[in-house]
């Protein structure tokens, strides 16, 4: 199992009634590719930020990838994060101050032990998402909106995460370039048997997908 | 790859970056300019005089005795007769003497009367002799020989004609321009008081008083022992002593002391110079907290512009704790920025201080008698650069926990 939450709540006041997020029982196996929707603000990000491990829950039960993140230390979280899990958002995925290849070592850094050869698995990464090699010691910052993205997927991919969450990555992106965006990530993703869970309030996205989630079907809020 | 985040992530904001740099590189550079002054101040100070064993006066203040015979500042509360020096400079212990005799000057500088002994046996700094600059030692009864400073104030060499007065404004009444002195001799500069003193024979200022006619001109060869066969001075200011052995110095200090025929004191010059020095300590002390205060506003200043920074970084912050960056982790890279800053700083102005040092170095020199060597890095200075780094940490701890407890609450 990937993912499960069993009897999940969670709210950002303390003693609050009103729970942002409610979730009975849910799961994603080993292997699914989910795009879960939903209007905004309803709680998604939130959501991406527990299963992350970034954010304790009030209550209930967390597993990823077989490891109870609700029994661990916010050290440990962040422990299991570096070496477990791949984040790409909608924007900001990127040091602004480091060049693409550093921004990946960073990321590589973070992992238990590190990665003495985070430097040919680096290149190799940045090649298969078409980032030119005069491009990765640049400022990050003048790459353009499309080219971070990529260099975003190497980075969240520098660990070999087994889970890789994706935060609206392809809203500040143009058709082209978030076709080329999704296509690259899904070679890169089955090629390493990962799961992938994607957050987008872009339903003409869902043919890349496994599985298709409305926030509001996981979540029970009180209306 | 800590290191580089830090000094990569400083570099992106160039501009504030520099701005504490320079703050921070100032202070330093007060701190450590201050400490090079004062520490070489006091050494300066503490080496006027050294290899005199008791320096004896008429009976008054040891800082007196101290000011008025080492320093030429203050007047003499009284003289010794010529008969009670001798009387001690001949006894068992004593190797040599230097008499010492105060009381005229020369375009405000002041005049010495004394003997051939003063530049056998005077010593200053680490026993360092004193040297000629050029001519040498005062021979007739009319040659003068000049401090280093008064030379080249006065634009005086061998051969000059000076002429002294009584007292010691420049503007004396008293000159005594019937007899004129002849430069014979330049010192070569100390930095101790010397540099400013002219001196002449003993015999010199007893002829010139009695009118420049009772001691004929060359009336004295270099064979003629320094302390003898002159037509002896009533009295002199005071002297100093060689002994024999150390181990005798308090006992005749003691005998000085009870001399029976007048009131005389004998004083040890490195104590009376380190007295003096004590009552210096205030000031010391307010220099010292100057330069503190100084560094502790650039510190706080580098801690403002942490502060306001950590605002602007909250994308970073979300990013880096998404990377699996512990919030320590984010705590220790703003530490870490400080602490580069801080030592960047250091760098800065220890070579900027280094290379005023070496550009003022002579000319403090010679104008204060301050001699600036270039070793910065004494324990000291290692000592408060080491307190520095601690303020610098203690400074950078509010932006640091800053940084930590947004890095804990993300939202």
């Amino acid at each position: 199992m990937a993912v499960q939450l069993t009897g999940v709540q969670f709210s950002y006041e303390k003693d609050s009634q009103r729970q942002l997020l409610d979730i009975e029982q849910w799961s994603v196996e080993r292997g699914e590719r989910i795009l879960i929707h939903g209007p905004s603000g309803a709680g998604k990000t939130t959501l991406l930020n527990i299963m992350s491990g970034l954010l304790a829950c009030t209550r209930g039960n967390i597993s990823v990838l077989d490891q109870r993140l609700d029994q661990m230390s916010a050290k440990q979280r962040d422990q299991f994060r570096a070496n477990n899990i791949g984040c790409v958002f909608q924007r900001f995925n990127l040091i602004p101050y480091l060049n693409a290849m550093d921004n990946i070592g960073l990321a590589s850094t973070f992992s238990a032990g590190g990665n003495a050869q985070w430097r040919d698995e680096a290149s190799a990464l940045l090649s298969a998402l078409m980032i030119e090699e005069s491009d990765w010691v640049k400022p990050t910052s003048n790459l353009s909106m499309g080219q971070q993205q990529r260099v975003a997927i190497a980075r969240a991919l520098i660990n070999s995460p087994l889970l890789l969450i994706a935060d609206e990555p392809t809203s500040s992106l143009d058709s082209e370039n978030r076709d080329n965006f999704l296509s690259l990530l899904m070679e890169l993703i089955g090629s390493r048997d990962m799961t992938l869970i994607f957050v987008s309030h872009d339903m003409a996205l869902a043919e890349h997908f496994t599985r298709l989630e409305a926030l509001s079907d996981i979540t029970q809020r009180p209306c | 790859m800590f290191l580089k985040v830090a000094v990569s992530s400083l570099l992106s904001r160039k501009g504030s970056a520099v701005m504490t740099l320079m703050a921070i590189s100032v202070a330093i550079f007060v701190l450590l300019g201050i400490e090079q002054i004062r520490q070489q101040a006091r050494d300066s100070f503490a080496s006027t005089v050294s290899g005199v064993d008791l320096i004896v006066g008429a009976k008054t203040g040891s800082l007196n005795l101290l000011l008025y015979s080492v320093f030429r500042i203050g007047s003499p509360t009284d003289n010794i007769s010529w008969q009670a020096y001798r009387d001690i400079a001949d006894s068992d212990d004593v190797a040599w003497a230097i008499p010492i005799s105060l009381g005229d000057s020369h375009e405000g500088y002041r005049v010495v009367g004394t003997t051939r002994a003063f530049f056998e046996h005077f010593s200053f700094g680490k026993k360092r002799r004193l040297a000629f600059f050029e001519g040498e030692a005062f021979e007739d009864t009319f040659d003068a020989v000049l401090g280093s400073e008064v030379a080249s104030a006065l634009g005086y060499s061998v051969g000059t004609e000076i002429i002294l007065a009584h007292g010691l404004a420049s503007t004396s009444f008293t000159k005594h321009d019937n007899q004129p002195f002849v430069v014979a001799g330049v010192l070569a500069p100390t930095g101790t008081p010397v540099d400013q003193t002219i001196h002449v024979r003993l015999e010199g200022i007893e002829a010139m008083h009695a009118g420049g006619s009772t001691v004929p001109i060359g009336a004295f060869t270099p064979a003629n022992a320094p302390d003898t066969d002159f037509s002896e001075p009533e009295s002199i200011t005071a002297f100093m002593l060689g002994l024999k052995s150390r181990m005798s110095t308090f006992s005749v200090q003691r005998q000085i002391n009870q001399f029976a025929g007048e009131p005389l004191m004998a004083i040890l010059p490195g104590v009376a110079l380190s007295e003096l020095w004590q009552m210096m300590s205030m000031f010391e002390n307010v220099l010292r907290l100057i330069s503190a205060l100084v560094l502790l506003a650039a510190v706080l200043g580098m801690g403002a512009v942490l502060l306001a920074s950590i605002r602007e970084r909250r994308q970073e912050i979300h990013l880096l704790r998404m990377m699996g960056a512990s919030p320590f982790y984010l705590f220790c890279l703003v530490e870490m920025e400080a602490v580069i800053l801080c030592l960047s700083g250091m760098l800065l102005g220890g070579v900027s201080l280094y290379a005023a040092l070496f550009a003022v170095g002579d000319a403090v020199f010679s104008r204060f008698g301050l001699y600036l060597d270039a070793t910065l890095l004494t324990p000291e200075a290692a000592l408060m650069l080491g307190a520095v780094l601690l303020a610098t940490l203690a400074a950078a701890a509010a932006p640091s926990l800053k940084m930590y407890t947004s890095a804990r609450n993300i939202t």
